[in-house]
Parts: C-alpha cells; sequence; structure tokens
C-alpha cells in the first residue's frame, strides 16, 4: 500500500522547516529508516529519517519550500519488494477501474481465467459468512476493499454492522479483487456474494504478486496527494485557511482589536482560542515598546520602506534568505529597535597571557587547543559573578529583573549558511580545557549544519570574536534576551611607556554592547574593566 | 425629490429582511420596511418553512397513529377535513405573519406593503397591490428580496395540475396521483405530507440519488423508510415532457427501468429554487450580479454599490431561511461600524422528512472532495435507549474529525428530531470543540442527544453502548 510521509516533528516548537535538500528521488527503494531530506529550522538542519520502507512513488514537496509539521512529503509504495518490474505496471488493466465499480453484475459460477506462467487463475466468491449466532442478515459500514485490490489471506473485506455490533469481515483467499458485490448502507444475508476474487495459484509463492496494487494505488494516490497539496498551497490566503479554533464571540473580539487569529495560541483543550488569549496576546504586544517616536501608531516592528526598482539603475542578481538569515534577521531588527544600546570599548592587556597560552599549546599538542575565545569564556564568567546584572534579563512586563544563576555562554560562530550561535552551559563548572574542547566540537557541528535546537538554547551572556578578520572595533548587537554581548577584535601591538622604558605590549580590543535599562554605564564599564584585568592578571582566572 | 425618505430602506420583508430592519431600528435607526406581499415573512413565512412543518407535523401525527399499531394501539384510518387542515396551516401561517406587523408598529419600523422597483442607487419606485405608485430614497438599502422556485418553460404548459411548492402547500386536493419532479428537500418534504394524506406520491430524479449534497450513509435509512411511503422513486430519470389530458398529466420519463409515459393526477415541480434578481431594477445600480443572478457580496454583505448590501438567497448559496437571518445582523453591524463578519463555519441544513436528515460543518462527500484529513465516527441509533423506545433504531449520527487535534468539523445526524439535534453541533464546530469536549459533557438521559457524546466517544476510545473491534493492520 502507499504511505505518505508526513513531516514529524523536527524539535519542539518548531511549527514549520524549509526544505533544504531532498536525498531521495521518485522510484527509488529505500529502507525503513533512511533519511528523505534535510530540513532547515529557525537554526539549524535536521535530517528527517522515515520509518517505512519501500518505494518512493512520489515526491510532494520541493527544495526550498517551507512546510508546517505535518506536510506529506512523501509518497511511499510499501507493498512493492525489488522485484517489480516496469512491464508488470504497465500491462496491468487495474488502471481502469477507480474501486467505484460496486455495481458490476455479480458472477454467480466460479469462472477459470486464462492460465499464466505463474500459474492458474481462476475466481471465487467469496459470501457472507455467519457473522454471529443468531444473525441472518448485516448491514454493510463500510467496504475495505475495490475492484483491483490485490489481497492478502485474511484480509478485512467489509464492515458489517449488526444490532450492536460492527464485525469485520475477513476472507479466507488470497487474490486480486475482481468484483465488488455490495455497497455501503446495503442490507446483505449471510451467504450473498460480497466480493469476487481472482486467485492465482502459485506453488513457488504464497504471497499474491505485487505490481497491480502499486499500479492502483499509485495511480490513485498521487490524485489525493495533489488535492491535499493544493490545500497547503492556498491555505495562505486567509478565506481558504481552515477556521482558527475560536468560537464566534472571540472571533469577534479579535476582529475588533485587528489580531490575526493564526497568530495566537490557543489555551483551552485541543488549542481552542479563548478571550483571555486574545487579550494576553494584545498585552504581550503592547508590553513590546512602540515604534520609534514618529513613526505609525502600529504595535509591533515597523516595516521598512518599499524599495526602488534596482534593476533600472544595473543588472542585479536577486537570491533567496534561507530561514537561518530570515530569522536573524528578524530578531537583530527587533533587538536593535527595542533594546537601548550602549557599547563600552577598552583594550585589555594581554600580552602574558598569550604567551603563556602559545606556549601551552605548542608544549600539548594533543590537548584541546586553547583558543583567546575559550579563555574568554572563563574570563567572562568570572566578570558575571561580580556583576549579576550583565548575567540577567529584563521582563518589562512584569518589572523585574530575572538574575540567572547559571552561566551558558553563547558563542557566534560564522557558517557558510550564515551566523548561528550555539551555547556552552554551566560554564562555571566546567575548565579552561573542557571548554576549549567543546566549544572546538560545536563549531564544528555548526560548520557542518548539525547543532541541534537545543544546543543553541539558554545563553545568558554571548561573545562574538572577529579577531581572526580584523578590525579595532565594532558595535556588536544584545542577543535578546540577554542583556550583554562582548566582541571581541584583533589584538594590535602597541608601544607603552613603563618605569620610564618603553615597552611592546599586546592589546585586545573589547566592545560590549548592552541593555542600558538592565545595567547602567558605570557598572558596564567597571564589568569590562574587571574583565580586561583579569585576563592581564590571568591567575585570577584558575 | 422622493416622496418619502429613509436612513434605511430594507426591501424584502422575509427571514433576511425583517431582522434587518428590526435590529436596525433597534439600534435607533429610522427604517423603512419595503414588501410585496399581502402580509409580511417572505417565502418562509407565507410559502415554505412554516406551512411545510405545519403540514408535516400532520403527516408525522397520521403516520405514527398507524405504526402504533405494532405496538398494541390501534386507530381508526384517519379521516380529512382538508378545509380544516387547510385552516390550521393558514391560521399559523396568519398568527406568525401578523405577529410581524405587530413588531414593525412596537420598533417603529414602517412597513409598506408595495413592490419596490430600483430607478438609481439612492431611489425606489414602490407600486401597492392596488396601483398606487410612490417613491422613497434612503442613505442605504438592504435587498432582501429573496428567491422563487424554478418552472422551466417546457414544464410550464399553463395547467394548474403543475404545481410548484407554492400550489403544493395550498392544498387544493388530495390527487389520487402525485408526481414529485425533483428528490430535494422541498420535493420530499412535500412528497411526504401528500403520501401521508393518502396520494400515490412518485418521486423522479434526475442525479443518481436523492437529496444530492446529503451523505449516502446518512440518506439510506431515509430512502428506506421513504420506499415505504411513496409509491415509486426513480433516481437517474429525467421528465422529457408534460402533457395534460382529461385523464391527467401525462409525464414522459427517460430512464432504466422506467414506465415510458405515465399519467398523474398532479404535478409538483420541485428542481430548485433561483434568486429573484430579475424586474427589480438593479441594473439601475451599481449592485453586480453574477451569471446565476445572484448579487456579489462580500463577508460584510457590501455589493459593488457603496449604498447598497445584499442579504439572504439573493445574495447566494445556500438558500437557507437562518443563513439569512444571520446576514441581516451581520449587514446592520457592519452598518453601526460593529466589527461584525459572516465567518460563519457551519451552516445547518435540515431536511424535515421522517426521519429527519440534519447536517452541520463539512458533510463527509465534502472533505472527501477537498481533501481533508479527517476521521468518521458513526453511532448507529439502535444503541440508543431513547431510540429504542421510540420504535426508531434507524438513524445514525456521525461525527467528521480532524485527527491531530481531533476537532469536530462535520457532524450529520439522520432520524427523529435530527433537526433539533443539530444545533448542539453547529455550537461545537463554531466553538472549535474537540471529540473530547462532546464527549465529557454529560448529555441528558435517555435522550437522543446522547448519540452524540458516544459517537464523540469513538473518537478516541469506545463509546459505552456499542462496541467496534479496532482495525488489524
Amino acid at each position: 500500500m502507499a504511505i505518505e510521509f508526513k513531516l514529524p516533528a523536527v524539535a519542539e516548537g518548531i511549527e514549520s522547516v524549509d526544505i533544504a535538500e531532498i536525498l531521495v528521488a521518485e522510484g527509488d527503494t529505500i529502507e525503513a529508516g533512511a533519511i528523505i531530506c534535510e530540513v532547515e529550522t529557525d537554526k539549524s538542519v535536521a535530517e528527517v529519517d522515515c520509518p517505512h520502507g519501500g518505494t518512493i512513488a512520489k515526491i510532494l514537496v520541493k527544495t526550498g519550500q517551507s512546510v508546517p509539521v505535518g506536510t506529506p512529503l512523501v509518497l511511499i509504495d510499501t507493498a512493492t519488494g525489488s522485484a517489480k518490474t516496469p512491464e508488470t505496471v504497465s500491462e496491468s488493466p487495474a488502471t481502469d477501474s477507480d474501486g467505484s465499480d460496486v455495481t458490476a453484475p455479480p458472477k454467480s459460477e466460479p469462472a477459470p481465467a486464462a492460465a499464466t506462467p505463474n500459474g492458474e487463475k481462476y475466481e471465487v466468491e467469496f459470501s457472507l459468512p455467519e457473522v454471529a449466532e443468531g444473525v441472518a442478515s448485516v448491514d454493510i459500514a463500510e467496504v475495505l476493499v475495490s475492484v483491483g485490490d490485490v489481497i492478502k489471506a485474511g484480509a478485512v473485506i467489509c464492515e458489517a454492522e449488526t444490532d450492536k455490533s460492527v464485525a469485520e469481515i475477513d476472507c479466507p483467499d488470497a487474490g486480486t479483487i475482481k468484483a465488488v458485490h455490495v455497497a455501503v448502507g446495503q442490507t446483505v444475508n449471510v451467504g450473498e456474494p460480497l466480493v469476487t476474487i481472482e486467485i492465482t495459484s502459485s506453488p513457488e509463492s504464497s504471497t499474491p504478486p505485487a505490481a497491480p496494487p502499486t499500479t492502483t494505488e499509485a495511480a490513485a494516490a498521487p490524485s489525493k496527494a495533489v488535492s491535499s497539496a493544493l490545500v497547503v498551497e492556498t491555505a495562505d490566503s486567509s478565506d481558504r485557511r481552515p477556521p482558527a479554533p475560536a468560537g464566534p464571540a472571540t472571533r469577534r473580539m479579535a476582529r475588533k482589536l485587528g489580531v490575526d487569529l493564526y497568530q495566537v495560541q490557543g489555551s483551552a483543550k485541543g488549542g481552542r482560542i479563548v478571550i483571555e488569549d486574545i487579550e494576553g496576546f494584545v498585552r504581550n504586544r503592547l508590553a513590546q515598546p512602540a515604534a520609534p517616536a514618529g513613526g505609525s501608531a502600529s504595535v509591533g516592528i515597523v516595516a521598512a520602506a518599499p524599495l526602488p526598482d534596482f534593476s533600472k539603475f544595473g543588472p542585479i542578481e536577486k537570491q533567496p534568505l534561507n530561514k537561518i538569515s530570515r530569522t536573524a534577521a528578524a530578531n537583530l531588527h527587533s533587538a536593535w529597535i527595542t533594546i537601548p544600546h550602549v557599547t563600552q570599548h577598552n583594550l585589555a592587556d594581554i600580552t602574558e597571557l598569550e604567551s603563556a597560552r602559545k606556549r601551552y599549546v605548542k608544549d600539548n599538542p594533543k590537548s584541546p587547543k586553547i583558543t583567546m575565545t575559550a579563555i574568554m569564556i572563563k574570563a567572562v564568567v568570572g566578570a558575571l559573578r561580580t556583576f549579576p546584572k550583565v548575567n540577567s534579563s529584563i521582563d518589562l512586563a512584569s518589572g523585574e529583573l530575572v538574575l540567572k544563576k547559571y552561566y551558558h555562554i553563547g558563542v557566534a560562530v560564522d557558517t557558510p549558511n550564515g551566523l548561528v550561535v550555539p551555547v556552552i552551559r554551566n560554564c562555571d563548572q566546567k575548565n579552561v580545557l573542557q571548554v576549549a574542547a567543546e566549544l572546538t566540537e560545536l563549531a564544528v557541528k555548526a560548520r557542518e549544519r548539525k547543532l541541534k535546537i537545543e544546543d543553541m538554547q539558554g545563553a545568558s551572556f554571548t561573545i562574538t570574536n572577529l579577531g581572526g578578520i580584523g578590525g579595532t572595533s565594532f558595535t556588536p548587537i544584545v542577543n535578546h534576551p540577554e542583556v550583554a554581548i562582548l566582541g571581541m577584535s584583533r589584538g594590535q601591538k602597541v608601544l607603552q611607556m613603563e618605569e620610564e622604558k618603553i615597552v611592546e605590549r599586546l592589546m585586545l580590543p573589547l566592545s560590549m554592547s548592552y541593555d542600558h535599562r538592565a545595567i547602567n554605564g558605570a557598572d558596564a564599564a567597571r564589568f569590562i574593566v574587571k574583565l580586561s584585568s583579569s585576563l592581564t592578571n590571568f591567575f585570577e582566572l584558575f | 425629490m422622493a416622496d418619502k425618505h429613509a436612513q434605511l430602506v430594507v426591501l424584502g420583508g422575509g427571514p433576511g429582511g425583517y431582522p434587518a430592519a428590526f435590529a436596525a431600528a433597534d439600534h435607533g435607526m429610522q427604517v423603512i420596511l419595503v414588501d410585496e406581499g399581502k402580509q409580511p415573512g417572505g417565502v418562509c413565512l407565507n410559502r415554505g418553512c412554516i406551512p411545510s412543518k405545519a403540514l408535516l407535523h400532520v403527516a408525522k401525527l397520521i403516520n405514527e397513529s398507524q405504526e402504533a399499531a405494532d405496538w398494541g394501539v390501534t386507530f381508526q384510518p384517519p379521516e380529512i377535513d382538508l378545509d380544516k387542515l387547510r385552516d390550521f396551516k393558514d391560521n399559523v401561517v396568519g398568527s406568525l405573519c401578523s405577529g410581524i406587523e405587530g413588531l414593525c408598529k412596537a420598533r417603529g419600523v414602517e412597513l409598506i406593503k408595495a413592490r419596490g422597483t430600483f430607478t438609481d442607487s439612492s431611489t425606489l419606485e414602490l407600486k401597492s397591490a392596488n396601483g398606487v405608485v410612490s417613491t422613497v430614497s434612503f442613505d442605504k438599502c438592504i435587498v432582501a428580496i429573496g428567491s422563487i422556485p424554478t418552472m422551466p418553460p417546457f414544464f410550464d404548459i399553463g395547467d394548474d395540475r403543475v404545481m410548484d411548492s407554492t400550489g403544493a402547500l395550498e392544498l387544493k386536493d388530495v390527487p389520487q396521483r402525485l408526481l414529485v419532479v425533483g428528490g430535494g428537500y422541498i420535493g420530499l418534504e412535500m412528497g411526504s405530507v401528500y403520501a401521508a394524506l393518502g396520494s400515490e406520491v412518485t418521486v423522479v430524479e434526475m442525479s443518481p440519488g436523492l437529496l444530492p449534497g446529503a451523505d449516502r450513509d446518512l440518506m439510506s435509512p431515509l430512502r428506506k423508510r421513504l420506499m415505504k411511503q411513496f409509491a415509486a422513486i426513480h433516481v437517474n430519470t429525467k421528465v422529457a415532457k408534460l402533457a395534460a389530458t382529461d385523464d391527467g398529466i401525462v409525464a414522459s420519463l427517460e430512464g432504466e427501468g422506467v414506465e415510458p409515459e405515465l399519467t398523474f393526477d398532479r404535478v409538483l415541480i420541485s428542481i430548485g429554487r433561483r434568486p429573484n434578481s430579475r424586474n427589480c431594477g438593479l441594473e439601475k445600480t451599481q449592485v453586480e450580479v453574477d451569471e446565476r443572478g445572484f448579487i456579489k457580496i462580500d463577508r460584510n454583505q457590501r455589493t459593488a454599490d457603496p449604498k447598497l448590501m445584499a442579504i439572504g438567497d439573493i445574495a447566494g448559496e445556500p438558500m437557507l431561511a437562518h443563513k439569512a437571518t444571520r446576514e441581516a445582523k451581520v449587514a446592520v453591524e457592519t452598518l453601526l461600524g460593529e466589527p461584525a463578519e459572516f465567518d460563519n463555519i457551519a451552516i445547518p441544513a435540515v431536511v424535515f422528512t421522517d426521519p429527519e436528515l440534519a447536517w452541520a460543518g463539512k458533510t463527509e462527500s465534502e472533505a472527501k472532495a477537498e481533501g481533508l484529513d479527517y476521521t468518521a465516527h458513526r453511532f448507529p441509533w439502535a444503541a440508543s435507549g431513547r431510540a429504542q423506545s421510540l420504535g426508531r433504531t434507524e438513524g445514525i449520527t456521525k461525527l467528521l474529525v480532524e485527527p491531530t487535534k481531533q476537532r469536530v468539523i462535520g457532524v450529520g445526524i439522520v432520524g427523529p428530531g435530527a433537526g433539533e439535534m443539530i444545533a448542539e453541533a453547529v455550537v461545537a464546530i463554531e466553538m472549535g470543540a474537540t471529540a473530547r469536549d462532546l464527549a465529557d459533557s454529560i448529555h441528558a438521559h435517555p435522550t437522543l442527544s446522547e448519540t452524540i457524546m458516544e459517537a464523540a466517544e469513538s473518537v478516541f476510545g469506545q463509546p459505552t453502548h456499542f462496541y467496534r473491534p479496532t482495525r488489524k493492520k
């Protein structure tokens, strides 16, 4: 039979993904557990494997398409063995019936059919057996086979309703359904024919030939898949979306307030949206600061001005933004306009630290590579312990500062697919070697797009290091809901006066952007000074 | 200058028009209701829902008095006083219609009994039954001019033995042989009335089944019962010609296994209704009318003409009184600037045959055609104590459920009282209820409403009074 394999839940809270790559082709035979495609979520790529083995009858999605969880991805024919040949498919007569031919006149006599190389074919009638004691007739509740179906011995032909129960009628013979003599709702007496079955007597094989069902189901199933795909495509237009789960009064309130119900998470049983959900949604939106003065009064993110037609100025090329870029753009925009940013710069003297680091790396080639980022993580944790407000989030709705008693440090990693921020957890409980090892591992995972959602959640502070590229200073954007982010630029050698002598020192430019609502300027300066001095007098780190 | 002016004119006094006029007046608008009938109420009250229900009630009484013989209570065959029966029906209609006139007065709605024709987007010419012509201008007009039975010219042979539903409701006599052309709800309802009164009723339907649109599994118990009440039901059959003779109307039938010519004492043409968009001056306004004659509207009942709104049968399918009433409220609230919208998910449909057939939300055939992901859950009334006690176990309650959240998307019911029961389904669907909501709500015992609860139980388990083995994989 053909199975629609649907997009499973990729990670908690992920409702839709972009199809990054499709790894199977129509006609491929796959085993259970094979990877069907790679999908991109907000920040990671996941592989989607399919629990069903069989032949890919149809691929229902395209690379680049955004699909919600539950969307059919492929149609898999699970009945086909590898023995399927194109000839049997094209020869099969079953395609001319769609199974609706329930009015075909019953054949009362078994009629021998033409003999085939596989064995002799003959037709038998399967009649309604005795369903229960004293039951002379039943109503057909459901017919589960149609003309052309190949059934195994013991397959359920129909459901029959008696006064108080439903019985499944199974057929002891295997073969191809040639005629169905009953229809739903019909009253049938015990002994009356239900179906005519063509049986192939094939001594070496007890299983029926697999080709015919492939044809019928593959032929029937894509049309169904097409229609459901249509539903998905049109789901964007508001009129064709299935109604949001909310009662008339709730819908009316949403209309009044201009709330799009599809954006509201329902809290009642079964995800139903109640009036309180709309109130909560509006309260949340209003808690976000309004657009900058002079902007429109609309709640939320201000839309950018429309773009001119660039092609009239010169040649252009359009590249679609992937999901990572789109999400990053939205988050950065939101953080930039909602958080009052201040950036505090400083130069940290890392002359001794850097030579000690280089020495250690040289002498311990087998140990995890200690990078300046790894050291900085430990230094930051030390400074965060001293200035807990920097390790917090600001909750404007409740008017509270949420101080975190954990030290999860996010590290921005540049990958060919965009910027991702894996998180190293509980850095206060790890030594610098452990941090360095974990950092290397996460960076590799990031570049291979193997990071999971959990790998990127829960940071309480973020570090972004551009030192490997260059530059003297920059203004990082706070990674909401954190309140501070540390930028590192390239270390520079400077000449300094020290006890009347000119000395060369290696200075590391640090740029910390912070949310001025959570941290005042003096504390930020104290934080960066403390951080810098801990790098200079680095024994504090151990 | 027009003779009169109103803030709002409602054109048409049916179940769309009069609720619109009342709602607008209740909100302080100055309203004129224009209706061409002798008494307001439209088709629904005068020659539709209400009189047919009065007659169907009598039909049910007659049938039950006969069925009672099986329970040991035998009545004499009924004597039918047609004049008195007609009076009963006319009194029902009369009291409801005069009730509407009374409500107009109470609310300060001016009722003008005249036919209104648009002369432009802000004026109506009014012609009363006695030929007096006047004009009324308006700021806004709600067009609620309804529909009429379809009567193709080749059936319109100028003989009053060929009737439409209006003629059938007049109950001029009880014909010995009645042909009902069209197996839709009007044909089956009126056929049931005449069959109970003693006519031999033959139903001819062009499509493969009665009540196209209804799910076949729900249709099946009704069909079985109608087969007993009616002399014959011919589906896939066409009436090619009607000819008047002294012996009766001779119908030429085309269909498998049907006699090519049959003679009837009366013929009821009930093949559908069409919107009343002709001959009312709509072309003088900016209103847009589609190819079937319906006025095009948006979800707020606004037409392409900024001064005109449209509600009810004239504004599109389904042509049902209760849809018109809801649209009336939407139209008036829109005029008042309220956040109304015709966003209804479930418009119930009820066929008042015996058994009744009712559905709301998606039918199973719609769900299939739209490729929706759904599961169907049937509860047979044979397992309902209440149905057993009524001696009516043929009913079925069916729930269509969306599988991921188990939200109820459609309900179909066949059985006595289905028309009353469907209300619960409508609320459930509109509220976004899940099967669990219905199953966990206590339903009074012993009532037929329990079948909805039990059908819902079968979505995630086994209903108490029915056992369905889970399918082997």
